[in-house]
């Protein structure tokens, strides 16, 4: 689930919060990473804003202030910047300095939205208004202009509508036609349409399938949904590009391959208003949102930091009021523009120390190097324990290095479970190989002593002995009835009879064995192997664990106890209470050894885990399949009918429980306000 | 033959072919990304200038010299006439509008409370120029008898603005429609008998002249209204006001460490208005976006305005009245209003939503009197180092400022002892440093030669750091016997501090739900939740009385268990005004009552106070969480040391922990600069251990990934402070974007180089001892 940053709450908010530890960098922001549950997590300031510019020294013209500008490029290898000001219809050009700039396209461009240049000085100019894209040559001169395409595959759309460009190696342009949900528009250098490229998907929801399924053919022609338009889009060093969509949730930002298909996750931690994203030197991806916040990514889609906010009012420095665009040099300064009220400006962030340690350290976990990104990663994690992807490059580096241990301790820490059961495989293997031959010739021995005893009836005494303390254990009447569970995994049927009609359990011995369900249900949660559960101790809640194992439980033994009483069953409630949990006998019997089992296995042998769980619950269910036939003595027919109407009665159980809850609460506001208008009248 | 021959051949062919094939590969198939290793930048020329550091200074002669003197009286009847003076100022008095100048005898620079001459191009409306015109300023809240309620808070002024059709400049000419202004010289200065006749609202406003400057006073008593009620309450607000760049200069504010504002520089904002100590949260509280930082707050109630470096200058110092005071900043920018002024805002009666739906005047004024102390400045002390100087001297003149440091260098180390975690069952107490581990931490830098340190402790307690304050004295035995801690705290007697706060509270703490938690004016519980908190979310703010007792009621029990020092948190910072019982305590009785607190608490503890307003300083003996810098707002051109220089060399001050630093270089050398002592945030085990408690916003504690900065920090910058030793800072200039000399009083020169390059011959990212200094 993930953690919303502005938090609104019907409570009241300090202003002036608690003394926070904050890091004190003279900033405004907070500046914020993800660890390795995908929550966000402060950690320490990777940019510092630097500078303002509210105005260039325009050497071919008089106009020296932004306009409504959409679009900002850095092109690396001439190290020039080419910004789109839309409203004085120009494109501007300038170096770092970021002091004297020359206008280009006046006169021909209309609204140019997007812009792009190449390393052999060409710019690419998107022009919304003019329908085209402009091809500029470094003087400003019109080499080329691409109108929309003539062909057939672009559709029967009446307007071209270029937005955003970007251009590969080969000269293939990418233009983000605005509205058009086929995706971009694909161009090569002559002009010639190659296509629709990384067009955006529709997830299906539960209530459209439904809403589907129920209605006419007319209807459904009109409940047509198409895809988002992509927003806009960046190119990286190797040519893939990357889309950023206004509206997604979860795959809003996307690196397409080749084919157009996405290979990032779709659980990114990401917001549905970014507005551009930019390649860095590293591959790594910076994006600026509508909300006034910067993301960087990894190549990978990992968030490495996300900080800044919205003010309106422009009254701090970092912070947006509504941020159009954003590039990034090859020293990982970040340029963003920003629109406030009618003035236009620049901002410019600078990185600080810990950045850089990040940014070094990514080089070279990348390219491989995982050990030499040792050194670096373990210097961002002095700095910032919490940084859990330092855990998993230093985690790669031992692993590397063969040292097991130590890679397993950091896999864990970050989370990554294929790691951690890569670095384990090894131990265990090693492991083995050690000690294997001695369990093996012991376990041997074992078999022929035992063997040797029975034959020759060596151990007949201390058997009888044992047998002996076990009938007397048996004999007291408590544990005889909660042992009595073992029956049933062989004669449950026999069982359940036995329990009915002979009282072979009480419910006291029944309730002992609920609570030794619901513990064995919290160790599960505690003690199962990080590999199969890489959640924390601490975030366990006996009480959610209640609701979720127990609590259904209940809910089930007392509907289907209701139900039985109207129609056809007669079990009374004893019989269903004490049969249900009998029904649960694998589990209760068998369970610890699959947790034993998980902390042994690797994730090659998952097969083997996931096997064995599905394999006791669906014995546990098949049981209360015949407990039920049995207890209410149903026939198949009948019982079928019994359990649904269970199932029924159990989701209105929980609804009704809800809805009283909500009206509860309402209640109580609704008293509250009353309360406070007598006071404040009185 | 000819089959070897062949075999050869082919061997030959083969490694002449891949060879190539190994060429063609190793050219283009390498790649291009580029790496910005730590350290190297290609700086842009102009970090240095960024608000962040401190610009060049603008020494340009002011040939303005202020305000004109009217010296013969004009077709409108003005005339400056000169009722008092004294050695350096001549008191002028123009009886028709109203306006005070004062006129210093040696440089000739006059200082007016108002314009007497406003052209019309320079502010937007006839509104604006009323209020440049007039000495004093009464905002009132009108009493509509219709539906029973008080409006919104409007402005009337002594003096009003006419345009004029013959001329660009206003007729300025008393409100007499509105007030009426009789004025009298009294044998100190003049006297202003105000009746805003129309909203039957009187006051009397007293202008006096002394050695140093002006006092201007509104005594509470001498305010008599009936059914309109006075709001808020300008006086002299354009009093040093500059219009456009004529003058050079800027205005310095003490926002978190100090900001300036120069004239003349574009920003986005023009305008701002600022709550002297915070805002209150008395009047209800907002929604807090929790992905930006707290703001920082102006923690002394002075400003100033230098109009030429080194020449004239103002420093105004709110002796009274402060608490409920706003620094209202304006300048030449978007509002095409030309001039620059700075001016409080005195907030006599607050307006407020009782029980946060009705909107509400208070009844009783909650300002009491109003003081206000305009100290003018020349030469050397006309900047923000000389500003800083003349308010040290003047508050420990009058006791608010006391001698406790020894001058020595010393490292404030902030332990985490103990916190509590989410167990199975309910919650359980974990050690993330025993006293023993401390001692070796301790231990440990003393062979590293750090010699003097001073601790903090934090989560000392029984029942761990979060979500138990005020704390009931227990000591954790987890993390050490009773025994224990006495034997160590009687051995470091005044280096350790045990820390507290009996302002917030929480459950697990000894305040009492019912009577301690305070009462809001709008009559709601102070009770709040911080979403972000990982395991106590909810708790209180107390009444300041309630903090007193409770404060007063544990002075033995720290006695008894050998606790010599206290660091007190939350007190010196925050300030609200509470209800309790048909009565309101205004901003200004709580702040007695804490300093009656405080000062109990000092007679027989060191009392350390974590960022704390100036009515609080009497008391300290180490000042924690210094920043070291402003809000970053754009309005501000300069992040100065104001603060930190007002208290250099009587008490000690601690910034804020290296620990969370992002540029560690940049901002260590920031220490030397601003004369703070370095702190450190550490624990024994690593910071993860906290990562399910309420102190999971701090990433990187574990002693041992610090202890080298730890001892880098003492071992460098002892010697240098060694020879500093307790003076006060002389002279702090900025010599090139990125260099900053710093001269003390005991004429030791300092040389601190942030940028990447040489600077004559001090190193990059470097300070360097100038002169060895000469001792006094």
């Amino acid at each position: 689930m993930k953690k919303i940053l502005i938090i609104v709450l019907l409570s009241c908010f300090l202003m002036i919060p608690l003394r926070v530890n904050a890091s004190d960098n003279g900033v405004a922001y907070r500046t914020w990473t993800t660890n390795n549950q995908g929550e966000i997590v402060p950690t320490q300031d990777a940019y510092l804003p630097n500078r303002i510019i509210y105005s260039f020294n325009v050497a071919n013209s008089s106009v020296n202030s932004l306009a409504k500008a959409e679009d900002l490029y850095y092109e690396p290898q001439n190290q020039l910047f080419y910004l789109a000001d839309t409203g004085n219809k120009r494109i501007l050009v300038f170096d770092k300095s970021l002091k004297d700039a020359y206008q280009i396209g006046e006169g021909i461009l209309q609204k140019p939205e997007g812009v792009y240049a190449t390393s052999d000085g060409k710019i690419y100019v998107a022009d919304y208004d003019a329908q085209k894209v402009f091809i500029f040559d470094a003087s400003g001169n019109v080499v080329k202009e691409i109108a929309k395409p003539d062909h057939p595959l672009f559709g029967t759309q009446s307007f071209f509508r270029p937005s955003k460009i970007v251009v590969d190696d080969v000269g293939t342009m990418y233009i983000v036609d605005a509205g058009n949900a086929n995706g971009l528009v694909q161009i090569t250098s002559e002009g010639a349409f190659l296509g629709y490229f990384g067009a955006n998907y529709i997830t299906p929801n539960l209530s459209y399938v439904i809403r589907f399924m129920f209605s006419t053919k007319a209807q459904r022609a009109k409940m047509v949904r198409s895809p988002i338009a992509p927003t806009n889009l960046a190119i990286n060093q190797d040519g893939l590009i990357h889309t950023v969509t206004r509206g997604l949730s979860g795959n809003a930002l996307k690196k397409l391959n080749i084919a157009g298909n996405n290979l990032f996750p779709d659980t990114m931690y990401d917001q549905s208003d970014f507005n551009d994203c930019f390649v860095g030197p590293i591959g790594n991806i910076y994006t600026i949102s509508e909300s006034g916040y910067i993301y960087e990514y990894d190549s990978e889609g990992n968030l490495l930091f996300a900080f800044g906010g919205k003010d309106p009012t422009g009254k701090f420095i970092g912070l947006f009021a509504n941020p159009r665009s954003i590039a990034v040099d090859e020293n990982y300064r970040i340029y963003a523009i920003d629109h406030l009220n009618t003035q236009d400006y620049l901002q410019v962030f600078e990185p600080s120390e810990f950045a850089d340690l990040v940014h070094t350290s990514i080089y070279y976990y990348q390219e491989g190097l995982y050990s030499e990104s040792r050194v670096p990663w373990e210097q961002v994690l002095q700095r910032n324990n919490m940084f859990d992807l330092a855990h998993n490059g230093i985690g790669n580096a031992y692993l590397r290095e063969s040292n097991y241990e130590e890679a397993m301790y950091h896999f864990r820490l970050a989370g990554n479970t294929s790691g951690y059961s890569d670095a384990f495989w090894e131990i265990r293997n090693l492991w083995i190989m050690t000690y294997g031959t001695y369990i093996f010739i012991g376990i041997l021995a074992l078999a022929l002593v035992l063997y040797i005893g029975r034959k020759t009836a060596l151990f007949s005494h201390l058997s009888e002995e044992r047998h002996r303390m076990w009938e007397k254990i048996k004999s007291v009447k408590i544990i005889g009835e909660v042992l009595y569970i073992g029956t049933f995994i062989k004669h449950p049927i026999n069982g359940f009879y036995e329990v009915k009609k002979h009282g072979k359990m009480s419910v006291f011995a029944a309730t002992i064995l609920y609570f030794v369900f619901y513990v064995e249900m919290i160790l599960s949660n505690v003690f199962t192997g990080f590999i199969f559960n890489p959640s924390d101790v601490e975030t366990i809640s006996i009480v959610k664990i209640l609701f979720l194992s127990v609590m259904p439980i209940f809910l089930g033994v007392i509907c289907n106890y209701l139900i039985s009483s109207i129609t056809e069953g007669c079990g009374r409630f004893k019989d269903v209470y004490i049969a249900t949990i009998c029904s649960f006998a694998p589990i209760i019997l068998f369970y610890p050894f699959v947790i034993i089992l998980s902390n042994v296995l690797t994730l090659n042998e998952q097969f083997i885990y996931q096997a064995l769980k599905v394999f006791l619950w669906a014995w546990s269910f098949l049981l209360v399949y015949i407990m039920i036939k049995e207890i209410q003595e149903l026939s198949f027919r009948e019982n079928h009918k019994n359990i649904f109407i269970t199932l029924i009665t159990m989701i209105l159980f929980v609804a009704f429980g809800f809805l009283l809850y909500m009206l509860g609460a309402q209640v109580v506001n609704f008293v509250k306000e009353v309360v406070i208008e007598v006071l404040s009248n009185g | 033959m000819a089959k070897r021959k062949k075999i050869l051949l082919i061997v030959f062919g083969f490694c002449f072919l891949s060879c190539v094939l190994l060429l063609t590969v190793s050219t283009f198939g390498q790649s291009k990304t580029i790496v910005k290793k730590v350290g190297a930048q290609d700086t842009l020329t102009d970090y240095y200038t960024s608000s962040r550091f401190t610009k060049v200074d603008d020494l340009t002669v002011n040939t303005k010299k202020g305000a004109d003197l009217i010296e013969t009286i004009d077709e409108a009847g003005n005339l400056d006439q000169l009722i008092h003076q004294n050695d350096r100022f001549e008191m002028y008095f123009n009886e028709r509008l109203n306006i005070v100048k004062l006129k210093n005898k040696e440089s000739g620079y006059v200082w007016s409370s108002a314009l007497d001459k406003i052209d019309k191009n320079d502010v937007p409306s006839p509104y604006h120029a009323s209020f440049l015109s007039s000495s004093v300023g009464i905002g009132y809240f009108f009493y509509n008898t219709t539906n029973e309620s008080y409006g919104d808070t409007q402005y009337c002024f002594i003096n009003q603005a006419r345009i004029n059709k013959d001329s660009d400049l206003y007729i300025l000419e008393p409100n007499t429609a509105e007030v009426e202004v009789k004025s009298e010289i009294t044998p100190t200065g003049v006297k202003l008998d105000i009746n805003a006749k129309r909203y039957q609202i009187t006051l009397k406003v007293y202008i006096d002249l002394h050695a140093n400057g002006l006092v201007v006073k509104v005594p509470d008593s001498e305010i008599n209204e009936n059914i309109h009620l006075l709001s808020t309450l300008y006086l002299l607000p354009a009093f040093g006001a500059t219009k456009g760049t004529e003058e050079p200069g800027y205005m310095v504010i003490p926002d978190g460490s100090g900001a300036l504002i120069r004239y003349g520089e574009v920003s986005q904002t023009s305008q701002i208005a600022l709550r002297y100590f915070g805002s209150d949260l008395g009047l209800g509280s907002t929604i807090r976006n929790i992905s930006l930082n707290p703001e920082k707050t102006l923690t002394a109630p002075i400003y100033g305005l230098i109009n030429g470096v080194n020449q004239n200058g103002l420093l105004a110092i709110l002796e009274e009245g402060s608490e409920q005071a706003e620094l209202f900043v304006s300048l030449k920018g978007t509002l095409n209003i030309n001039y620059n002024f700075l001016t409080p805002r005195f907030i006599v009666r607050n307006k407020f939503l009782l029980y946060g739906v009705n909107s509400t005047v208070e009844k009783n004024r909650s300002c009491g009197d109003i003081a206000t102390n305009y100290w003018l400045l020349e030469e050397e002390d006309s900047s923000y180092v000389g500003i800083a100087r003349v308010y040290q001297n003047y508050l420990v003149a009058k006791g608010g400022l006391q001698k406790t440091t020894d001058g020595n260098y010393s490292v404030l180390l902030e332990v985490i002892m103990s916190e509590t975690v989410p167990a199975l069952i309910g919650t359980k107490n974990i050690t993330l440093t025993s006293l023993d581990a401390l001692k070796n931490v301790l231990q440990e830098l003393k062979e590293l030669k750090v010699e003097n340190t001073l601790l903090v402790l934090k989560g000392w307690n029984k029942k761990g750091l979060s979500g138990a304050t005020p704390y009931n004295l227990k000591f954790n035995k987890k993390v050490g016997s009773k025994s224990d801690f006495r034997e160590f705290l009687s051995e470091y007697p005044t280096g350790v501090y045990l820390y507290n706060d009996y302002q917030v509270a929480y459950d697990k703490g000894i305040a009492s739900g019912r009577t301690d938690v305070a009462r809001t004016i709008q009559r709601l519980k102070m009770s709040y939740s911080d979403s972000e908190a990982e395991l106590y979310q909810n708790y209180s703010l107390l009444y300041p009385l309630a903090s007193k007792e409770l404060a007063l009621g544990d002075i033995k029990k720290y006695q008894k268990l050998n606790i010599r020092s206290l660091a007190l948190d939350s007190i010196g910072t925050r300030l609200y005004s509470t209800y309790l019982n048909g009565k309101s305590n205004s901003r200004m009785d709580n702040a007695e009552i804490y300093r009656e607190l405080t000062a109990a608490l000092s007679r027989s503890l060191r009392l350390g106070l974590y960022t704390p307003n100036s009515y609080l300083w009497a008391y300290l003996s180490a000042y924690f969480d210094m920043s070291l810098y402003s809000n970053h707002y754009s309005l501000y051109t300069d992040t100065v040391p104001l603060i930190p220089y007002i208290l250099k060399g009587y008490v000690d001050y601690y910034a804020t922990s290296v620990n969370f630093y992002a540029n560690l270089e940049d901002q260590t050398l920031r220490l030397l600069d601003y004369g703070a002592y370095p702190s450190f945030t550490i624990t024994d085990s690593p910071a993860r251990d906290l990562k399910y408690t309420n102190s999971n916003q701090l990433f990187s504690t574990r002693y041992a990934d610090w202890k080298d900065k730890i001892a880098e920090l003492y071992t460098v910058y002892q010697p240098v402070y060694n020879l500093i030793k307790d003076a006060a800072v002389a002279k702090r200039s900025v010599v090139s974007p990125g260099v900053v000399e710093i001269e003390y009083s005991n004429q030791l020169k300092l040389r601190i180089n942030y940028t990447e390059n040489y600077y004559l011959s001090t190193p990059p990212n470097a300070f360097e001892v100038l002169n060895g200094g000469v001792k006094d």
